[in-house]
C-alpha cells in the first residue's frame, strides 16, 4: 500500500460578505460557507478527481489545500506534516513540493517575459543551479512537455493555448513537485488540444511519480484520469469512491443526476436508475442551488428526486439530522439517508 | 432539399491584423444553405471561423479594415435579398496569387450601407443568442423591459399591455418559474441559466425567420447546459424554428442538428446529414472529423483506460494558409497514393453520397463537386 501524501480533516472555509454600511461598519455580514467540513485523503502517486457544479466549493478546497488561501478551521496535513498553522516562512520550503495547474492558460506566465526566462525564474526560485545546469533542466523540460525549442524564443502572446498550457505545466515541473493541483487544466482548450492535454498528464503521472488533485467540470475526463471521485454539493462531499463506481453505480441521487445530464445533451431519453429509482432530470423544479439559505436537513432535498419519490420524509429536512457520509463497501461513501 | 431559407455563398471574411501585419483568413470560401424549419449545426475547433460565419450573417462584422465578399441570401416574404449586396463597392482589394495584399476601404460608406441592408433584418428576421447571456443582456434594465422593447420594435404589438402580456408568454415559453415575478427581475439577480433563457425568449418574441445561436450552452454547467439544450429542442419542436446552431460541442450538436457542418481552418471541410456524419459506423468520413469525435472520451476508452487519441499539432493559423489541404500537417489518414495532392492543392469539397459532401482527396468526388 502507498503512503497517505495529503490529508484533509473537516476543512472549512467561510467567506463573509458585507452588503451595505452598516453591515460594513459594524463588521456583520452574511457567513457564505464555501467548504463546509470536508474530509478526504490522497495516495502517492494517485488521482483524485474533484466534480460538481460551479460554486460547489470545488476551486476553494484546491486553493486552501496548498494553503493559497487559509482554511477557517480544519486540518491539512501534507506528507505527514500539519501544514495548517505554517508560518508563510516555515511553508516556503514547502511550496515546491506542492503546486497548482489554474485553469487560466495565461497564469504565472508573465506576458513580457520570454519562454526561456520563465522557466529560468521557476527553476531558480528555490535554489540556485549553474548556467550549464539550467540549460539542462530547460532540455529536460520542453521534452517533458513535448515543447520544440524554437519557442523558447517567444512571448506568452506568441504561443497557442495549446503551448501556453504546455508551458504552464513545465513551469509547475521545474520545482520537482510531488503534489499537482488541477484546477480544470482542460476547460480552456479546444477539444482536440484537450485530449493532448489529458494524455500529457497521465504520462507525466507515470514518469514522475506525481499524485493529482483533479478538479474539474469535464465528467468523461475526470472518470478517465481518476481513481478516485469526490462529488461535491454546496460545499460538502456527497459521495465519494472509484471512478468507475461513482459514474456507473452511483448512490447518492444528485451523482446520478449529473452524470445524466451528460447523457441528457446527446439523447432525449435517460433514465438512470439510483436506488431503484427513476432519477428523471425533473425539469421544473432545476432551479439554482442557494448557498445564502441552504436548506435544512440534507442540503439536497430541495432539488431530490428520491425525496419527492418518497414522498418527502420528513428526516430529509430535519435540521438535527444532516446525512453524514458512511461506508456503503468498498471504502464507497455516501452522504444520503436512502443510499 | 427545400426552398433555402438562408444561401451563403462563397463567403470570405478576412481581418487585418496590425501586429503581424497580415490578413487574417477566418472565413475562406464557405458555401451554406439553411432550408426553412431545418437546424444547421455548424461544429469546428476555436479558429475555424465558425462564429464569423455567423457574425458575418447578422451584419455583426464591421470592425477595421476587414473585407467580407461573397453573397448571403436570405429569402423571406417571398423576395431574396443579398445582405451583402453593393458593399463591394465601398472596398478596393488588390491581390496578388490569389492572396489580398491591401484593402482600401470606405470604412463610412461601408458602415451605412450595412445598416441599411440590415434594417429591419437584424433582431426581425435573423435574431442572435450569445454564449454569454449576462453580457448580452442590458444590467441596467428589467428583462420584462427588455422582452418588451423587442416586442413593440418588433412585432404588430404596439400596446403596453399587450407587450406586456406577450412578453410575460415568452418567458412561460422558456420554462421560466413565476414569469410574472422575474418580469420584474434584473439580469443580475438571475443565474447564467436563467439569463440564457431569457435571451432565448427575447430572440424568438420578435418572430424571427432565422435563430442563429452561437455557443448557447458553452460556459454553463453541466446539469443547466442539459437544461437548455431540452429547452431548444423543445422550442423546435413546437416552433419549426429555422436554426443556425454553432458550437464546440459535438454532443449539442448531435442533439439538435439536422444537418451539420464541419469547419476547420475557414472552409467547410464536410457537410451531411448529422445522423449520417456523426454515425459511429460511418465510412466515409473527413479524417478531421473522425479525429474530433475519437479525441472525446468514449466508454470504451474511459473503461481501459487507455489513451485519448489526439490530434496530433496545433490548430490551424489562418494567416499562412498552406497551398494544399488545410488538414494536412495534423492528418493520419494521408496515403502515398494521395500525397502529392494533399500537400499541393486544396481538396474540393465533392458529394460522396446523396446530400453528403466532404473535402478530401480520399474520397473522389462522385457527382458535381
Amino acid at each position: 500500500m502507498t503512503r497517505t501524501i495529503l490529508e484533509v480533516t473537516d476543512l472549512r472555509k467561510e467567506y463573509s460578505q458585507r452588503r451595505g454600511l452598516i453591515s460594513m461598519l459594524t463588521g456583520q455580514g452574511r457567513v457564505i460557507p464555501a467548504v463546509d467540513g470536508v474530509s478526504f485523503y490522497l495516495r502517492e502517486n494517485e488521482t483524485v478527481g474533484l466534480v460538481g457544479e460551479s460554486g460547489c466549493g470545488k476551486t476553494t478546497i484546491g486553493r486552501t489545500v496548498l494553503r493559497l488561501t487559509d482554511p477557517s478551521s480544519g486540518r491539512v496535513v501534507f506528507d505527514g506534516r500539519d501544514i495548517t498553522t505554517l508560518s508563510r516562512a516555515e511553508l516556503r520550503p514547502l511550496r515546491r513540493e506542492m503546486q497548482m495547474i489554474f485553469q487560466d492558460l495565461d497564469a504565472g506566465l508573465n506576458p513580457k517575459m520570454r519562454v526561456r526566462d520563465i522557466l529560468r525564474e521557476a527553476l531558480t526560485v528555490h535554489e540556485r543551479p549553474s548556467d550549464a545546469e539550467i540549460a539542462r533542466r530547460i532540455r529536460e523540460l520542453l521534452e517533458q512537455v513535448s515543447l520544440k525549442d524554437s519557442k523558447l524564443a517567444n512571448f506568452p502572446s506568441e504561443l497557442s493555448g495549446g503551448e501556453k498550457r504546455r508551458v504552464g505545466i513545465a513551469r509547475v515541473l521545474a520545482v520537482r513537485p510531488r503534489l499537482i493541483v488541477a484546477d480544470e487544466p482542460t476547460s480552456a482548450l479546444d477539444i482536440s488540444i484537450q485530449a493532448q492535454v489529458v494524455n500529457l498528464l497521465r504520462d507525466l503521472q507515470k514518469e514522475l511519480g506525481l499524485t493529482y488533485l483533479f478538479i474539474s467540470h469535464d465528467l468523461p475526463v475526470v472518470e478517465l484520469v481518476s481513481q478516485k471521485v469526490a462529488v461535491m454539493y454546496l460545499g460538502r462531499i456527497v459521495e465519494m469512491g472509484l471512478a468507475e463506481n461513482i459514474a456507473h453505480q452511483p448512490r447518492h441521487p444528485y451523482t446520478g443526476i449529473l452524470w445524466s445530464s451528460l447523457a441528457d445533451k446527446q439523447t432525449t431519453e435517460v433514465n438512470r436508475r439510483v436506488n431503484d429509482v427513476t432519477v428523471e432530470s425533473e425539469r421544473r423544479t432545476w432551479g439554482v442551488f442557494d448557498f445564502e439559505h441552504p436548506a435544512s436537513g440534507c442540503r439536497f432535498a430541495p432539488r431530490c428526486p428520491l425525496y419527492k419519490d418518497k414522498g418527502r420524509p420528513a428526516v430529509c429536512t430535519d435540521p438535527a439530522s444532516e446525512p453524514q457520509l458512511r461506508d456503503v463497501g468498498h471504502g464507497h461513501v455516501v452522504a444520503c439517508h436512502f443510499a | 432539399m427545400d426552398a433555402p431559407l438562408l444561401a451563403i455563398e462563397n463567403l470570405r471574411t478576412y481581418f487585418y491584423s496590425r501586429a503581424k501585419r497580415a490578413f487574417i483568413r477566418s472565413v475562406d470560401g464557405v458555401s451554406l444553405e439553411v432550408a426553412r424549419g431545418e437546424t444547421l449545426g455548424i461544429v469546428g475547433e476555436s479558429g475555424s471561423g465558425k462564429s464569423v460565419t455567423a457574425l458575418s450573417a447578422a451584419g455583426l462584422v464591421t470592425a477595421g479594415p476587414g473585407v467580407i465578399s461573397g453573397r448571403i441570401d436570405l429569402y423571406s416574404n417571398g423576395a431574396r435579398r443579398n445582405l451583402l449586396d453593393g458593399l463591394e463597392n465601398y472596398a478596393r482589394i488588390r491581390e496578388r496569387d490569389g492572396r489580398v495584399m491591401e484593402v482600401e476601404k470606405d470604412e463610412r460608406g461601408w458602415r451605412k450601407r450595412s445598416e441599411t441592408l440590415m434594417a429591419g433584418v437584424r433582431g426581425k428576421e435573423i435574431a442572435m443568442i450569445f454564449q454569454n447571456p449576462r453580457s448580452a443582456l442590458n444590467p441596467y434594465s428589467t428583462i420584462g423591459k427588455q422582452l418588451m422593447e423587442t416586442i413593440r420594435l418588433h412585432t404588430k404589438l404596439k400596446g403596453e399591455s399587450e407587450a406586456k402580456e406577450r412578453a410575460i408568454h415568452w418567458l412561460e415559453r422558456v420554462r421560466i418559474d413565476s414569469p410574472r415575478l422575474r418580469f420584474d427581475n434584473f439580469p443580475f439577480g438571475m443565474s447564467g441559466g436563467m439569463c440564457q433563457r431569457a435571451m432565448i425568449a427575447m430572440a424568438l418574441s420578435a418572430e424571427p425567420s432565422l435563430l442563429i445561436a452561437d455557443e448557447p450552452t458553452t460556459g454553463l454547467d453541466v446539469t443547466i447546459q442539459s437544461r437548455i439544450v431540452d429547452l431548444l429542442a423543445q422550442l423546435k419542436a413546437e416552433t419549426g424554428i429555422t436554426t443556425l446552431l454553432i458550437s464546440h460541442d459535438i454532443s449539442v450538436i448531435q442533439r439538435l442538428s439536422d444537418r451539420i457542418a464541419v469547419m476547420y481552418g475557414g472552409t467547410v471541410v464536410e457537410t451531411g446529414r448529422a445522423a449520417e456524419v456523426l454515425a459511429p459506423e460511418a465510412k466515409v468520413r473527413h479524417p478531421y472529423t473522425t479525429a474530433l469525435l475519437a479525441s472525446i472520451p468514449s466508454a470504451e476508452t474511459i473503461r481501459r483506460k487507455s489513451y485519448l487519441q489526439a490530434i496530433e499539432g496545433e490548430v490551424l493559423d489562418t494567416i499562412e494558409v498552406p497551398r494544399g489541404c488545410r488538414f494536412y500537417g495534423r492528418c493520419n489518414r494521408v496515403t502515398e497514393a494521395i500525397r502529392e495532392n494533399c500537400a499541393g492543392s486544396e481538396p474540393p469539397l465533392g458529394e460522396v453520397a446523396t446530400g453528403h459532401k466532404v473535402r478530401c482527396w480520399l474520397y473522389p468526388a462522385t457527382g458535381k463537386a
